[in-house]
C-alpha cells in the first residue's frame, strides 16, 4: 500500500514535478481531503467482499460504451 | 392546444408548432434571469420553421454548455474553452432530440467543467434559485434548472456524476432524471468522469418527463409490478438531514402511505464513502481528460476547480482502482437492504438550497468537504450506478421545493418515470410564484 499524501510541501512538489503550478491552491484543503478519501478506502478494504471485488467498469454491463442507447 | 409553456408535452399538436416557438424565443430574450440560465443562443436563425413533425415538434429544450451543439462553442462554462472553435456536430443527444421534432433554443450555465455545486460561475453569472434569489439554485446543472422552472424551456439536458441534475432539479422544484448509465448516447459530450458521468434530464413535471422518456424509446425494461413494494429511507442512516427537509420528505411519505402505496421503512448505513469514493474516481479521471488543458492554461481556471483537477494529479493509481473496485461493495451494501423492494424513496437533498456563499452544513455533522451534504443521497447512486428520479414534494415550512429521490435499478428507468408519475398524482405539482406563461 502506498503511503498517504500527507504533507501540503510534498503536495506542491508532486504538483510543480507533474507540470501542475501550485500557486493560490488551498494545499491544506488539498492534504485534508486526499487523507480523508485515502482512509476510506482503506477501511473498505476491511470489508470482507472488497477481496472478490473487481473494478465496476469491467463487471457492470451498463458502463460499457457499447450498451444499447435511447434516441438512436 | 397550443398555448403557453405551460402546457403539457403531450397536448402539443403540430400545428401550432412555429407559433410557440417562435413566443419561446421572445420569451427567452426578454427574461431577466435569461443572462443567469444561458451561455449562448442556438445560432439557428429565428426565421428558420421549426419541425413540424415528431412527437416533439412544438417543444422547446436547451442542453448544458458541456453539451455539443452544432456552431457553437462547447465552452463548459470556463474560460479555458470560451475561445476554442464552434462545435461541429451535433452531441448524439441534441440530435435525438431535434429528430423527434424538438427546437433547441440555446445552452445553459453551469459550474465550471461540471466540477461543483455552488450555483456560481465567476466568467458567466451566478444561478440564482428562482424560489429565493438570495439562495443559488445548486449545480452543476444550475442554468438549465432556472430555465426550465422559470418556463423558458419545455425540457433541458444535463449532465449528472454526482447529482448535478437531481440536486439542483430538487432545489428548483423541478423534475430531474439521471437514467441508468448508458443508456443515453454520450458522444459529443464534454463529461467530467467517463466512468461515472452520465446524462440527464429536466421537465417541470413527471408527466413531461414520461413523454420525453418514451419519446426517446429507451431500450426496453423489465414489466414493472402495478403495484410496486417502495422502500424508503426512515431514519438518518445515510446521514443528518435539516430538520425542515426531513418534516417536508416524512409529510409527502404520509400522504403516499394514505394513498395506498406499498412503503417499507428501511435503514441504509454503510454508504458514507460514497462522496470519497466518487472523488477518488471524478477526479483522476478529469486530470486525465484535462492534461493537456491544465498546463497550458492553469490560471484560466477557477481556483476551486483548479484544486479539483490538482487532486486527481496527485491521486496514486492504487486508490483509483480500488474506489472502482469499492463500488461493488457499496452496491452489495444497499441490495442487503432493498433487495426485496421494487424501488427506494429517499429525500433529494439533506438540506435547504444554500445561500450564496453559505458553505452546506448540517448541525451534527462531522467535517468534511462542503461538498458532502449536498451530495448525500444522490452521489451514492452514480457510485453504484443506479438510476434516479426528484420529483417535488412540495414546499417546506420556509417555501422552498422539498425533492423526493425515486431509485430503481439499472434498466428500471420506465418503473422509475412512472412512479414518479403517480408520486406527482398524489403530491401535485409546484408551479413557480410569479413565472410567466407565454401568451
Amino acid at each position: 500500500m502506498s503511503a498517504p499524501v500527507s504533507a501540503p510541501a510534498t503536495i506542491a512538489t508532486l504538483l510543480e514535478r507533474a507540470g501542475v503550478p501550485p500557486d493560490r491552491l488551498d494545499l491544506d484543503w488539498l492534504q485534508v481531503t486526499t487523507a480523508d478519501a485515502e482512509s476510506a478506502i482503506v477501511a473498505l478494504r476491511t470489508d470482507p467482499r472488497f477481496a472478490a471485488a473487481r473494478p465496476a467498469f469491467s463487471t457492470w454491463p451498463e458502463l460499457a460504451w457499447s450498451s444499447p442507447k435511447a434516441g438512436q | 392546444m397550443t398555448g403557453g409553456l405551460e402546457t403539457s408535452l403531450a397536448e402539443l399538436t403540430r400545428d401550432g408548432a412555429a407559433s410557440r416557438v417562435r413566443a419561446a424565443r421572445q420569451r427567452i430574450a426578454s427574461h431577466p434571469r435569461r443572462r443567469h440560465a444561458f451561455i449562448s443562443p442556438d445560432p439557428t436563425p429565428a426565421d428558420v420553421a421549426p419541425p413540424a413533425s415528431g412527437p416533439l415538434a412544438g417543444a422547446v429544450f436547451s442542453v448544458k454548455d458541456n453539451i455539443d451543439v452544432a456552431g457553437v462553442t462547447t465552452t463548459c462554462g470556463s474560460r479555458v474553452l470560451e475561445h476554442a472553435s464552434p462545435a461541429r456536430d451535433d452531441a448524439a443527444i441534441t440530435a435525438s432530440l431535434r429528430a423527434l421534432g424538438g427546437t433547441c433554443v440555446g445552452k445553459n450555465n453551469m459550474h465550471e467543467f461540471a466540477l461543483g455545486a455552488t450555483g456560481t460561475n465567476d466568467r458567466f453569472g451566478p444561478m440564482p434559485n428562482p424560489w429565493d434569489i438570495s439562495r443559488h439554485v445548486g449545480g452543476s446543472s444550475g442554468g438549465s434548472v432556472i430555465a426550465v422552472a422559470d418556463g423558458m424551456v419545455d425540457l433541458a439536458v444535463g449532465t449528472d456524476s454526482g447529482g448535478s441534475v437531481r440536486m439542483p432539479a430538487s432545489f428548483g422544484g423541478i423534475v430531474g432524471f439521471k437514467p441508468t448509465s448508458g443508456v443515453l448516447p454520450m458522444d459529443g459530450v464534454v463529461g467530467a468522469s467517463w466512468s461515472i458521468d452520465c446524462l440527464g434530464l429536466m421537465t417541470r413535471t413527471a408527466a413531461d418527463m414520461a413523454f420525453v422518456w418514451q419519446a426517446l424509446g429507451p431500450p426496453p425494461s423489465r414489466p414493472s409490478r402495478a403495484r410496486p413494494r417502495i422502500a424508503y429511507l426512515m431514519d438518518e442512516s445515510m446521514g443528518r438531514v435539516a430538520p425542515k427537509v426531513w418534516e417536508g420528505y416524512l409529510a409527502a411519505i404520509a400522504r403516499l402511505r394514505a394513498a395506498d402505496f406499498d412503503l417499507t421503512g428501511v435503514s441504509l448505513p454503510g454508504l458514507e464513502p460514497c462522496p470519497r469514493l466518487c472523488i477518488s474516481i471524478v477526479y483522476p479521471e478529469v486530470a486525465s481528460s484535462q492534461y493537456e488543458m491544465m498546463r497550458t492554461s492553469p490560471h484560466l481556471y477557477e481556483p476551486d476547480v483548479r484544486a479539483l483537477v490538482a487532486l486527481g494529479e496527485i491521486w496514486s493509481a492504487r486508490n483509483y482502482v480500488d474506489a472502482q473496485r469499492a463500488r461493488t461493495v457499496m452496491r452489495d451494501r444497499v441490495e442487503e437492504v432493498i433487495a426485496p423492494f421494487d424501488l427506494l424513496l429517499t429525500p433529494t437533498v439533506a438540506l435547504q438550497a444554500p445561500h450564496f456563499g453559505e458553505t452546506p452544513r448540517i448541525e451534527g455533522d462531522p467535517p468534511g468537504s462542503a461538498l458532502f451534504p449536498i451530495m448525500r443521497f444522490t452521489v451514492p447512486f452514480n457510485v453504484i450506478s443506479y438510476p434516479g428520479l426528484s420529483v417535488p414534494a412540495g414546499l417546506d415550512s420556509d417555501g422552498l421545493p422539498v425533492g423526493l429521490q425515486v431509485v430503481g435499478r439499472p434498466n428500471d428507468d420506465a418503473a422509475v418515470v412512472q412512479t414518479a408519475v403517480a408520486i406527482e398524482r398524489v403530491l401535485g405539482r409546484l408551479t413557480l410564484p410569479g413565472a410567466v406563461a407565454v401568451p
